[in-house]
């Protein structure tokens, strides 16, 4: 018994190391620009897939694998805050204009990424029914602007990009690989080691050791260094950061740059521990990190690492000892328990909105 | 050295100011008074390209400057200390000052900038290691100078710096910005406290709905009837 459950917490360390990665992402983001960006989790996978492919490539390295995965998944993450947030925050562009654009892109990929006629029919209709529900929530906000504020009016059209551009690139990865998962190369030799009793093996001490030194080094990028004080100077009042001379588009594109690399060495760390890759856990490892942000107070950098190693531990402790079928279940629980009991999260502060 | 020539800028629909015409000479003390949101952080947010105009120019030491980033004006030695101070509140009285400092590369500058700074405000010394949050009013205002003179200034705009404080603060506040300005920085100071403004400064612009009402030395100001009626309470 004592056995398994420290098993079992080894694995819940393990799953928190990744969620914790991916969430940090979150979580910076968050900090700087209090925007969800729900094309982190695609960011992932594509790190995931491109470390796939460098390994096809050159031959199963761990390192050129990460290496090329990272360099993927920051361009891309440049690319997605250039392309759908930028624009919205610059007030010259139309987001109406704006939102139609995005969502004819989304339409145009989902048609491309069907394959028979019967798949094509009922993806029209869905997608015209997310293009309607979109067009009423944008109805409903603009009819009630003169009650809001410009600046949480942009931030509704910046989430609604945000998604659109999550379900954007998942079918891209979809129409230019195709949907089907993929074996994984073990890209870290499979050696065992026996400590009292308990079987571990080395990827396992690698996936939780890695992360830790990574979180270690954003710590101190963030805590100790020129632009990591510019960082944290942009999320707590832009316009005064901008008095120092700081450019916040600058800092918010390394924002985006070391959240996306973060993602890639997570996809990287995911696909060579379950040896299997699919298009499809983008959005679920999105959610679940998303909600470990949540859990340790979003715009908290410890508590999105604390938070998503509590996740990771209470959801394989819940698979092991109440049922498997619960995971998912757990998970979004403690999202839905930790907004109605504390909405800001362990480590989140009380920041009173200004209206 | 910095010319502002029929600047209007506007929030929305709402002219906040229209045509504008201000100049500042090399190491003078311009103030701005006017009532509240007669559009003097305006003029201020403006010159510092936080809100862009929609029309005129502005030059600075002859370039034009008006639709650059805030960045590039600080770099040029343009540079703010908002109005209520604005400083960091999460992060440490040291990390504010250093902050000021984010565009420059001159270490040794940068150091000789650290000394002066800490010698005009010895009381920031003793606070190194506090978050800026828990400083008083007076002193947070001492630290958002501080900070700007980091970014080395050759115009330092100042938005209301007696607001809220303590008269005694208000006094040192003032007697300080003239002490920057005999060290060679020109100051564009917004107020409205008038009278202690126009006691320090060199010349005063009356700002009303928008638009510059009047211009005149601050000697001029402070004995004339309307602005004595209007902004001084006699």
């Amino acid at each position: 018994m004592f056995e398994t459950i420290v098993h079992q917490l080894l694995n819940g360390l393990i799953v928190g190391s990744i969620y914790a990665l991916i969430a940090l992402g979150y979580t910076m983001v968050y900090g700087i620009l209090r925007l969800i960006n729900f094309a982190h989790g695609e960011i992932f996978v594509v790190g995931a897939f491109a470390g796939l492919l460098a390994t096809m490539i050159f031959g199963d390295s761990f390192i050129i694998a990460i290496i090329f995965a990272s360099i993927t998944s920051v361009l891309l993450g440049l690319f997605v805050e250039r392309v759908a947030y930028r624009p919205l925050r610059d007030s010259k562009t139309s987001t109406i204009v704006f939102s139609a654009v995005g969502l004819f892109a989304i339409v145009f990929v989902a048609f491309l990424s069907q394959n028979t006629i019967f798949d094509l029919l009922t993806s029209i209709l869905f997608w015209l029914g997310v293009l309607f529900l979109v067009a009423i929530i944008l109805w409903l906000v603009r009819s009630k602007s003169y009650l809001k504020s410009r600046s949480s009016n942009s931030r509704i059209n910046a989430l609604i990009s945000a998604i659109a551009m999550g379900i954007v690139i998942s079918n891209m990865i979809a129409l230019i690989k195709g949907p089907d998962r993929e074996v994984y190369p073990k890209l870290i030799p499979e050696v065992m080691f026996n400590v009292f009793g308990i079987t571990v093996s080395l990827l396992q001490l690698f996936i939780i050791s890695f992360s830790f030194v990574l979180m270690v080094i954003l710590y101190i990028v963030v805590n100790k260094t020129k632009v990591g004080l510019a960082m944290r100077a942009v999320s707590y009042n832009l316009v005064a950061a901008k008095l120092m001379g700081i450019n916040p588009d600058k800092i918010i594109s390394f924002t985006f740059a070391i959240g996306s690399l973060l993602a890639a060495i997570a996809g990287v760390l995911v696909g060579t521990y379950y040896n299997i890759v699919d298009i499809n856990v983008g959005m679920m490892y999105g959610l679940k990190a998303f909600i470990a942000a949540v859990l340790g107070g979003i715009g908290s950098i410890p508590g999105a690492v604390i938070g998503g190693v509590i996740l990771g531990v209470v959801e394989v402790m819940g698979v092991a000892f109440i049922s498997p079928s619960y995971r998912d279940a757990i998970a979004f629980g403690i999202l839905i328990f930790i907004l109605i009991v504390k909405p800001t999260g362990l480590f989140g502060s009380n920041t009173k909105e200004k209206i | 050295m910095l010319e502002l020539k029929n600047i209007s800028t506007r929030y929305g629909n709402i002219y906040a100011l229209d045509r504008v015409n201000i100049k500042i000479k090399k190491k003078e003390i311009v103030t701005i008074i006017g009532a509240n949101g007669a559009g003097k952080s305006t003029i201020l947010n403006t010159i510092s390209g936080i809100l862009k105009p929609v029309n005129g120019t502005i030059f600075f030491e002859g370039e034009c400057i008006s639709l650059k980033e805030t960045d590039f004006i600080v770099s040029k030695g343009v540079v703010q200390v908002p109005e209520g101070r604005q400083i960091f509140p999460h992060l440490t009285v040291l990390e504010n000052i250093k902050l000021g400092a984010y565009l420059r590369k001159d270490k040794t500058e940068i150091n000789r900038d650290f000394d002066y700074v800490t010698t005009l405000f010895p009381r920031l010394k003793e606070r190194f290691k506090q978050a800026g949050g828990t400083l008083s009013g007076g002193e947070q205002q001492m630290l958002a100078i501080a900070r700007g003179l980091m970014s080395k200034p050759k115009l330092l705009l100042l938005d209301e710096p007696s607001l809220g404080l303590a008269p005694i603060f208000v006094r040192s506040i003032f007697d300080i910005i003239k002490e920057i300005n005999k060290n060679g920085v020109t100051i564009l100071l917004v107020e409205q406290n008038a009278r202690m403004a126009l006691s320090i400064a060199d010349r005063g612009y009356i700002v009303e709905t928008g638009h510059i009402k009047l211009e005149a030395k601050a000697k001029d100001l402070l004995t004339d009837d309307s602005v004595r009626e209007a902004y001084l309470g006699i």
